[in-house]
């Protein structure tokens, strides 16, 4: 049983990572914290939803066709609601008009789709392999393994593209990335749309393993915000790190003790990240 | 001075017009969940409601008044339902409160309904604990969660103990750890089991968190222990992931039942790719099945609404008939009197409804509590129909076990 559960917590833990990253990117370049981000999550949820059900495309495929999509929405939400807001006030700010989008998007949502839940069924959604005596469902396995393949993808975009790297300069010095010929504000409004992005892809590889409807991002919020702690603000590896640590964790937690245990432990490593290392496993060593 | 006296003029305008429209029908506060996880059922109480209300008002009310319903949405917030509760009794000036359908959100509005002396008429949320605070203006008409169980343990007594042949059975309990999965463990399922340890041992008993994203953990934990039966407590967004991951990881049992809730629900059978198919729900009946007067409104709601009803349609149907029928006792025009009237009426009141009978009586540490036992039946999912199986004049089909 104990391999089971180990490899139940890697799988979701790497659909909690991916949860995290477009948070994390988002706070790492421009301090913003996103209240937008389960909404955009939600949002993907729906599009894949919609996409499937109207003209039978899988989301495994559709998150890649809508992806330009959510970059344009995200781009336009930072370049007329974010950047116009004084530099000294854009931490708190931000995080309020973020929030005010997310409840206009979650009611819009009601009013377009109902309050009913949704779900996306695929031809195969009850199909399960057997891998080291583990049942494991076919979309749970290529959810998680999407996500790993989009968290490397990412990986490598920040680290071998031009793209990537004028974001880290952002990241670690506007000024001096500005006089190097960076475009920080373009950037600015790129990563935002890029945050926004994976979150959207984050909710379509979700949606086959998970329900849909107008206020689900609510339940993702609290898990991305204490993976970004856990990780390390700002870093994907961290996020990848502190999504496994917390999917292991959880699932320990609540196969040896009890399971209302399991989000006592998700609290309990975050405050003990907040004493003993407030930058995050990974914070502090290292800015990808 | 020509604007100081055309706004008073207005003012007082608009406040004859107020009074006018109150005074001229019976308000109902109905703090309902209209946005947030709880709005499905928040659509469907407030369809319920409309459609009694609608053939109330057709035929000209309640002597000669008109009902009135005025919804506030709580987002199945206790706090924002209690200062909804707040402002329908005191700025809406209700003669009194309905529903909420969360546990947690009648348990919170009770106090402001006893405060403000408003009666305040249960149809859904179950926790036993809300009747059982001695507030004589909460009354409840459907089963509390102690209630729920009823026909699921007669069921499990006369048919699986007997057909298991086994001398004695094990048994899993999972259940949603907030008001109404707590009330269904403390006051039916638990003590059901543990005064039946002869026959029974209860070898899982866990709560879990309603908003999870995996619970395999948990099942991984139940299906380790090898149970005959498995019982679960969920709302609907939770029981359709549970049904899902039971398939994925393998668990098995001779019986996998609900106790109403998410598991009386379509959506449950449906969104989870039909996982659900021969579970068992226990919970509130869905009516007086073989009622003519049932069978008329279930038709006349599915020409409505176009879908089939089940057990909160019918609650949220009958609580407007019941105050419809307590509302005649109402003789005073001052809402006050109005509502203390009201409450002398549901004290009084013996109906027979499409729901079964309902009269509220103090026994047993409850207050005006209906006495509903009889009220609750095990259904079964086939074929994407839940079709009550037990008891048996409660019966649509048999049950396939």
């Amino acid at each position: 049983m104990i391999t089971s559960i180990i490899i139940n917590g890697i799988l979701i833990g790497l659909i909690y990572a991916l949860l995290a990253i477009g948070l994390t990117v988002i706070f790492g370049v421009m301090r913003i914290i996103n209240m937008f981000h389960g909404e955009a999550v939600m949002l993907g949820m729906y599009a894949a939803f919609v996409l499937f059900d109207k003209f039978g495309i899988s989301p495994y495929i559709s998150v890649f066709l809508t992806a330009p999509i959510f970059f344009v929405l995200g781009s336009i939400i930072y370049k007329f609601l974010i950047d116009p807001i004084p530099a000294r006030e854009r931490e708190i700010t931000s995080l309020i008009i973020t929030l005010g989008i997310s409840f206009i998007f979650a009611t819009s949502a009601m009013y377009i789709w109902s309050a009913d839940y949704r779900t996306v069924t695929l031809p195969f959604s009850q199909d399960v392999m057997v891998f080291i005596k583990t049942r494991i469902g076919y979309p749970a396995l290529i959810s998680s393994c999407m996500s790993a393949v989009m968290i490397v993808g990412f990986y490598l975009f920040m680290s071998k593209t031009y793209m990537g790297r004028a974001i880290r300069a952002t990241e670690l010095d506007k000024d001096t990335a500005s006089v190097m010929g960076v475009n920080v504000k373009w950037i600015s409004i790129a990563t935002f749309g890029i945050g926004v992005v994976l979150a959207a892809m984050a909710g379509g590889i979700l949606s086959p393993i998970f329900y849909i409807y107008p206020f689900v991002g609510s339940n993702f919020v609290i898990k991305a915000f204490t993976i970004v702690v856990l990780g390390g603000m700002g870093s994907v590896t961290g996020a990848l790190v502190g999504g496994i640590i917390l999917g292991v964790a959880e699932a320990l937690a609540s196969t040896f003790l009890e399971y209302s245990m399991k989000d006592i432990m998700a609290f309990i490593l975050f405050l003990g990240i907040l004493l003993f290392k407030p930058s995050g496993i990974l914070g502090g060593r290292t800015r990808l | 001075m020509f604007f100081k006296i055309l706004s008073s003029v207005l003012f007082l305008l608009l406040l004859f017009s107020q009074v006018s429209y109150g005074a001229g029908t019976f308000k109902i506060g109905c703090p309902a969940p209209m946005t947030g996880p709880g709005a499905n059922f928040g659509e469907k109480f407030k369809k319920a409601y409309t459609m009694a209300a609608d053939e109330i008002n057709a035929k000209g009310g309640v002597n000669g008044t008109k009902l009135e319903l005025v919804f506030e949405d709580t987002q199945a917030k206790p706090a924002l339902a209690v200062s909804s509760a707040k402002k329908l009794i005191s700025s809406d000036n209700v003669i009194a409160l309905l529903g909420g359908w969360s546990s947690g959100v009648a348990f919170a509005v009770a106090p402001v309904a006893l405060d403000n002396k408003t009666p305040y008429l249960l149809e859904h949320p179950a926790l036993d604990d809300i009747t059982r605070k001695n507030n004589d203006y909460v009354f409840r008409l459907q089963p509390t969660t102690g209630m729920y169980s009823a026909a699921l343990e007669d069921f499990i007594l006369k048919v699986v103990y007997p057909k298991e042949k086994k001398k004695q059975l094990t048994v899993a309990y999972i259940y949603v750890d907030n008001a109404f999965g707590q009330g269904v463990a403390k006051y039916g399922i638990i003590p059901f089991f543990k005064k039946n340890k002869d026959k029974f041992n209860l070898v899982v008993s866990e709560s879990y968190n309603e908003n999870a994203m995996d619970y395999k953990p948990l099942l991984l934990k139940v299906k380790n222990a090898a149970p005959d039966i498995v019982v679960l407590t969920s709302y609907l967004t939770d029981g359709i992931l549970l049904a899902k991951q039971i398939k994925e990881v393998g668990l098995q049992a001779k019986m996998f039942t609900g106790t109403g809730a998410g598991h009386s629900m379509q959506d449950i059978y449906e969104k989870s790719g039909k996982a659900t198919e021969k579970y068992f729900s226990s919970g509130p009946w869905h009516g007086e099945i073989k009622d003519a007067n049932w069978k008329k409104w279930r038709s006349a709601w599915e020409k409505k609404y176009k879908y089939v009803p089940g057990e909160h349609e019918v609650e949220g149907y009958v609580a407007i008939q019941v105050l419809a029928e307590a509302l005649k006792g109402v003789k005073s025009s001052d809402v006050v009197k109005q509502r203390e009237e009201l409450k002398a009426s549901l004290k009084a009141l013996n109906m027979k409804t499409i729901f079964g009978t309902v009269k509220f009586d103090n026994f047993d540490g409850y207050t005006n509590q209906n006495k509903a036992y009889k009220m609750t039946a095990v259904a079964q999912w086939i074929n994407g129909k839940l079709l009550q199986v037990w008891p048996k004049e409660a019966a649509e089909r048999e049950p396939a076990y």
